[in-house]
């Protein structure tokens, strides 16, 4: 009875996951292999705040179509809000409004970018906008001989020394990047205390010597599209016009930035978001690239043809949220490791899912650093461990203690990577200190209760566990393959489901019983 | 399967299917506190008729520390051990009383504040299963029949059984050596003897998993060991497996010098390395049990079944029907 009821269940859990699956590939279309499109992104900006229980009006700027990338779709999620949109070109603002609002309100934006070639640089569409001064000619010599103020001195001198040692309009920008970025430079000093308010950032102060130049240019905050993440910080650089084009560059090297890869956002200083009537302002971007066109075309035909589908699909959900079930649906398949490595090969371990956390916290700090810091962390926490079990502590303060020294070796490496230009980041913080504290505690015991063959055996296990989980969760087949088809997963937990009844050998317990094996023949 | 690979064919019961077809099958979960707390594995030992070792006391709270000064006081040598402990973790054994501490078995003393520091930990549920709190065990220190003199390094050899529906099926003498600290335990490096179930004589012994002639500290023979009471040891093993409650339990048994074969404790979820210090796979002896439908009352009866077993004989004849029948 028992074991029809798990033939059923197991037989139910394949047809079901194999029949979507399929019918996803062979009725729909979709794409079996899901190669990214690497020329189109999707942007998503999430506006969180607190109303005050009255009118609300809120003004996001947008991002705009540039020279590099042209904006193809966009939509906003705000139930409950009026929306506009006004301006166009380069200024653009959504403009969120409602009669009253009490408590928290989030509001998304999301738009779809692709990046456009750049074989030829953009002509020159539009006015000519000019500097706000030309302190180069003649104006700043007449302003320096009836007035010279320590500001219009330091400018001066700037402004020549980056003239002579430039040969033309380039390396006239870059001699002023170099000048304007060395903050210990008495003169860039006087240019930031006696200068208008916010020369103290890099942007501004190029900017503003640009502009001294004759040089037109100004602020753009914007985001830059490199890698997929939750949370994209919002980033400043300049722009300078040059030979009839807007030229956007990095404001401490004045190297000239790859168009197809900014967003700009807001220019000259403006800001993200006005309004009235919240207080608690948020604003994050998240940032994706989008699956293949042929899988967006599936979907869309998909949802003529099988609108359930493609309402459970996760392609409907926020950006921020689809990065993340991205991770989540990789946990079914380390679970189905561990499973095979614990039942079908007997590998040893500690704990059950260890090998998985271990493995979650290799993909932050990749494989190599993650191992290094691993064997580090533990090595010096059974040390530590020794010298606590020596002290006669009880289990709970000992585990604390450890807990906290833990953490406290975490701080050297991350002092440590810092003083010799390691680029560790803030991968280390993401190490579970709780896992390795459990490890070293576990390690230890089994050390001092069966030696240190078999605490060493398990760790090596736990290691071998891990780098393995690892391989599997930063593939990115796999992560496409279950992101795209989630009803896979229902194949693996008719797999652990099965594998739950295997009463069959270990691999390992050929080596253990090789004796006995031999006996037979 | 079992045809196909070389430890199918050897018999061998992997860990995969002991714990499926063996003890999730014969061993109810709800039974388990029996065995897992000592002290209840006790009551339940003395009301099957089975020897057990005195117990002196049991200290439940950090607050009777008086009452176990005053236990060894009075008792001068005794063991104490965690309830719920496992594997052999965090137990004390004490030859004696010494000025400033307690004097171990080594002869070395552990001063009266680490002994406090011990019990605490004991109580606290370091070497506890499950890791909760904890009561401790004050019991009589088992003697080693002399006969182990000179096979058993510095702690107390013991024997364990198999006992599958009430029937025993597989045996090892356990002996403790220099290298696992006095302990019977196989992976510290103690030596597990196979016994030959119908003679209780030692067939070969195995330490770290390679065959051993000799005992590493005393040089002397382990094999053709004839272990003293084994009959009453097997029917100890037999009352008790089925008393118990559990289908597939391993016995622990003690031969004490006064008292003979002593139940030390009982195990829901016994190894399998016993399988190497018989080089004997425990699946064909422990089919022809599980096909049975009856088992016999009479542990006499079960300990003649088991024999049987061992030799390879059908077991029919020993069901009850017949035997009744036999007995007319």
């Amino acid at each position: 009875m028992q074991r029809f009821q798990l033939l059923f269940l197991v037989g139910g859990l394949v047809a079901i996951g194999l029949g979507i699956f399929l019918f996803k590939i062979v009725a729909l279309d979709f794409p079996l292999t899901p190669d990214r499109d690497a020329d189109s992104w999707t942007i998503e900006a999430k506006v969180s705040f607190e109303g005050q229980d009255r009118p609300v009006s809120l003004r996001l700027a947008l991002p705009s179509s540039s020279s590099g990338a042209r904006i193809v779709d966009e939509d906003f999620i705000a139930s409950g809000f009026g929306i506009e949109t006004e301006g166009d070109g380069e200024l653009r603002h959504a403009v969120f409004q409602r009669r009253s609002q009490t408590g928290r309100a989030v509001l998304f934006y999301r738009a779809s970018l692709y990046q456009l070639d750049l074989s030829r640089r953009a002509g020159s569409n539009g006015e000519v906008p000019e500097a706000i001064s030309d302190y180069r000619r003649r104006d700043r010599r007449r302003a320096i001989q009836e007035n010279a103020t320590p500001l219009l001195l330091a400018l001066d001198s700037i402004l020549t020394d980056a003239l002579e040692r430039s040969a033309d309009e380039d390396s006239f920008i870059s001699q002023l990047a170099k000048l304007s970025s060395d903050t210990t430079d008495e003169r860039v000093e006087s240019l930031i205390d006696g200068g208008p308010p916010g020369l103290n950032q890099a942007a501004d102060r190029m900017v503003f010597l640009l502009n001294a130049a004759g040089t037109p240019s100004r602020v753009v905050s914007g985001i830059r599209l490199t890698t997929e993440t939750r949370s994209v910080p919002l980033e400043r650089w300049i722009e300078f016009w040059i030979d009839g084009a807007w030229v956007p560059a990095d404001p401490i090297t004045s190297e000239p930035l790859d168009k197809s890869r900014i967003v700009p956002i807001t220019y000259g200083g403006a800001p993200l978001v006005d309004g009235e009537g919240f207080r608690r302002l948020a604003v994050s971007f998240a940032i994706q690239r989008n699956l293949e066109t042929a899988l967006s075309r599936a979907m869309s035909r998909g949802a003529e043809a099988a609108p359930f589908l493609a309402a459970v699909s996760l392609l409907n959900l926020p950006i921020d949220m689809q990065l993340v079930f991205r991770v989540l649906f990789l946990i079914p398949i380390a679970a189905l490791l561990i499973v095979l490595l614990k039942q079908v090969v007997g590998i040893p371990a500690f704990g059950t899912f260890m090998p998985v956390l271990i493995a979650l916290a290799f993909r932050e700090t990749q494989l190599l650093t993650g191992m290094i810091l691993f064997t580090f962390i533990v090595g010096a926490g059974l040390v530590l461990r020794i010298y606590f079990a020596q002290l006669k502590l009880l289990l709970v303060p000992r585990l604390a203690a450890i807990l906290i020294v833990v953490t406290f070796l975490m701080m050297a490496i991350a002092l440590f990577g810092q003083a010799f230009n390691f680029q560790l980041g803030l991968s280390i913080s993401l190490f579970p200190i709780v896992i390795l504290t459990m490890t070293i505690e576990r390690m230890s015991t089994v050390w001092e209760e069966a030696g240190a063959k078999d605490a060493l055996q398990k760790a090596g296990g736990s290691l071998v566990g891990a780098a393995i989980g690892y391989f599997i969760i930063t593939n990115d087949f796999i992560e496409e393959m279950v992101f795209v088809y989630p009803e896979l997963l229902l194949i693996v937990l008719a797999v652990v489901i099965m594998l739950g009844r295997y009463n069959g050998y270990k691999l390992t317990e050929y080596r253990r019983f090789r004796k006995l094996a031999a006996t037979a023949g | 399967m079992r045809g196909i690979t070389s430890l199918g064919r050897a018999g061998v019961l992997g860990m995969n299917a002991r714990n499926l077809d063996f003890i999730a099958e014969y061993n109810k979960r709800a039974l388990y506190p029996l065995v897992d707390d000592k002290i209840t594995t006790k009551e339940l030992a003395i009301e099957a008729g089975v020897t057990v070792p005195e117990l002196y006391g049991v200290i439940e709270f950090t607050g009777q520390w008086e009452q176990f000064v005053d236990i060894a006081n009075k008792r001068q040598s005794f063991v104490a051990k965690p309830a719920k402990g496992s594997g052999g973790g965090g137990i004390m054994v004490i030859g004696g009383v010494a000025k400033g501490g307690l004097r171990k078995m080594s002869g070395a003393i552990i001063p009266w504040q680490d002994v406090r520091f011990q019990l605490n930990n004991l109580l606290s549920g370091m070497y506890s299963m499950g890791g909760s709190s904890d009561s401790v065990l004050i019991e009589e220190r088992l003697k080693p029949h002399s006969i182990f003199k000179d096979l058993a390094f510095g702690g107390v050899p013991d024997v364990r059984v198999i006992v599958f529906r009430g029937v025993p099926v597989m045996a090892m003498l356990r002996l403790p050596t220099a290298e696992s600290d006095g302990k019977a335990n196989l992976h510290m490096g103690g030596i597990g003897a196979g016994i030959d179930l119908a003679t209780g004589v030692t067939t070969r012994g195995v330490q770290h998993n390679e065959l051993v002639e000799h005992h590493p500290d005393f040089e002397t023979e382990v094999t053709g060991f004839e272990v003293p009471g084994w009959d009453e040891i097997l029917e100890l093993s037999a009352r008790l497996g089925a008393h118990i409650g559990l289908g597939y339990v391993g016995v622990d048994i003690v031969i004490d010098e006064v008292k003979g074969p002593t139940l030390l404790e009982l195990n829901a979820r016994p190894g399998i390395a016993i399988q190497t210090a018989n080089l004997r796979g425990l699946v064909p002896l422990l089919e022809p049990i599980h096909a049975l439908d009856s088992i016999p009352d009479d542990p006499i009866a079960r300990v003649a079944m088991a024999k049987a077993n061992w030799r390879g004989q059908p077991l029919e004849p020993f069901q009850i029907g017949t035997l009744a029948d036999a007995s007319d």
